[in-house]
């Protein structure tokens, strides 16, 4: 229980003396990831091998997953056509299967596999690509100056009786405008401690309870709550609020 | 428990509250260890109270609008969750600074 919270980092290369520059890697974590890669790679794999008209068992799960997330990716962006909001479906549909089964990886009860989830740099990273692609598509979708203006606030562009600009109104983006750029900055770290925070709370729980009790039963029903539900949930909210922050940015 | 041995504790107890004595049982990296406790202790529990507010709040507005609109319950859980999972975050911000100063702070 001493160990919670700390991360296996390796600050050399195995067997020989190289510093790995920046600190070092944290290798649990990476390797965790590529295993919740493989396990959906198979998982795609199987479900897309014998496509057929009419459709095997993996095939059917697969489109109805796919199919599920296609009408939230329209019901939430609302652009005009099909194509336009299919855009957005590999990057929502592969981020939730990712998170979701990142959160699982706590159900294997060996030392080795834990949830890449559990690190902040993992839910950093992926929270700051979310924030940079609704930026991003923001800046396509409206054109770097439209995007830029908004971000100065709503008195900007206040005209008085003459049509002439406001002086005040140009003034209050010194205030408006750090506002702003903070409140972009603060979703990066909201999003992401969020997720992290759900899952070592929920991990640490286990833990905790599990030593106290020294019971077979019960830490399966924290498992069951706390790894599978949890998880589930915050995967789900996760790609959600990525999926609201790109409708909020486009529209 | 007699008079005469409450008489003694409490005088055992009056005589280490001097300063020396104070200083002697707890100074230094014990006193920073404790007060990292303490404050994860408070930060949790205070930090708990507004999202139990909060999304018992919108369970209960969310229970409403199901009564009333049944058809849309999917759509109405949805939106509950993810509305409660923001409102959340304040709790899980508490969480965190208080496995900060747990692990980090008091280790």
């Amino acid at each position: 229980m001493e160990r919670i919270g700390e991360r296996l980092i390796w600050h050399y290369l195995p067997f020989t003396g190289i510093e790995i520059p920046g600190g070092g890697v944290n290798v649990l974590t990476i390797f965790n990831t590529l295993v919740v890669m493989a396990i959906l790679w198979t998982l795609m794999w199987v479900a897309a091998r014998n496509r057929a008209l009419v459709p095997g068992r993996a095939q059917v799960a697969l489109e109805q997953f796919v199919t599920l997330f296609d009408d939230l990716v329209s019901s939430s962006l609302e652009l005009p056509t099909r194509p336009e909001n299919r855009k957005f479906l590999p990057l929502i549909t592969s981020m939730f299967a990712f998170l979701c089964l990142a959160n699982f990886m706590g159900f294997i009860p060996t030392h080795y596999f834990e949830e890449p989830t559990a690190d902040i740099n993992c839910t950093l990273a992926l929270g700051f690509m979310a924030i940079v692609i609704a930026t991003y598509c923001g800046v396509k979708a409206k054109g770097p100056k439209e995007f830029f203006s908004e971000l100065l606030g709503p008195m900007w562009h206040q005209e008085d009786a003459t049509g002439g600009a406001l002086v005040a109104g140009k003034l209050s983006a010194l205030f408006f405008f750090p506002l702003n750029v903070i409140g972009e900055m603060a979703k990066v770290v909201s999003i992401s401690f969020r997720l992290f925070g759900n899952i070592v709370g929920g991990s640490i729980i286990i833990v905790v309870v599990s030593t106290l009790v020294f019971n077979t039963f019960l830490p399966i029903g924290l498992d069951l709550f706390f790894i599978f539900f949890v998880g589930t949930v915050q995967a789900f909210v996760f790609t959600m609020l990525t999926l609201t922050y790109i409708a909020v940015a486009i529209k | 428990m007699d008079p005469a041995t409450l008489i003694v504790i409490l005088e055992t107890a009056m005589s280490q509250t001097g300063e020396e004595a104070v200083t002697a049982a707890i100074s230094g990296k014990d006193l920073i260890n404790a007060a990292a406790l303490i404050g994860s202790g408070i930060c949790m529990g205070f930090g708990a109270i507004g999202p139990g507010i909060g999304e018992g709040f919108a369970a209960g507005k969310a229970c409403e609008a199901i009564g009333r609109a049944p058809e849309e319950a999917g759509l109405l859980t949805r939106t509950m969750l993810i509305g409660q999972a923001v409102s959340e975050s304040t709790g899980i911000y508490s969480l965190v600074v208080a496995l900060l100063m747990l692990f980090v702070v008091g280790a």
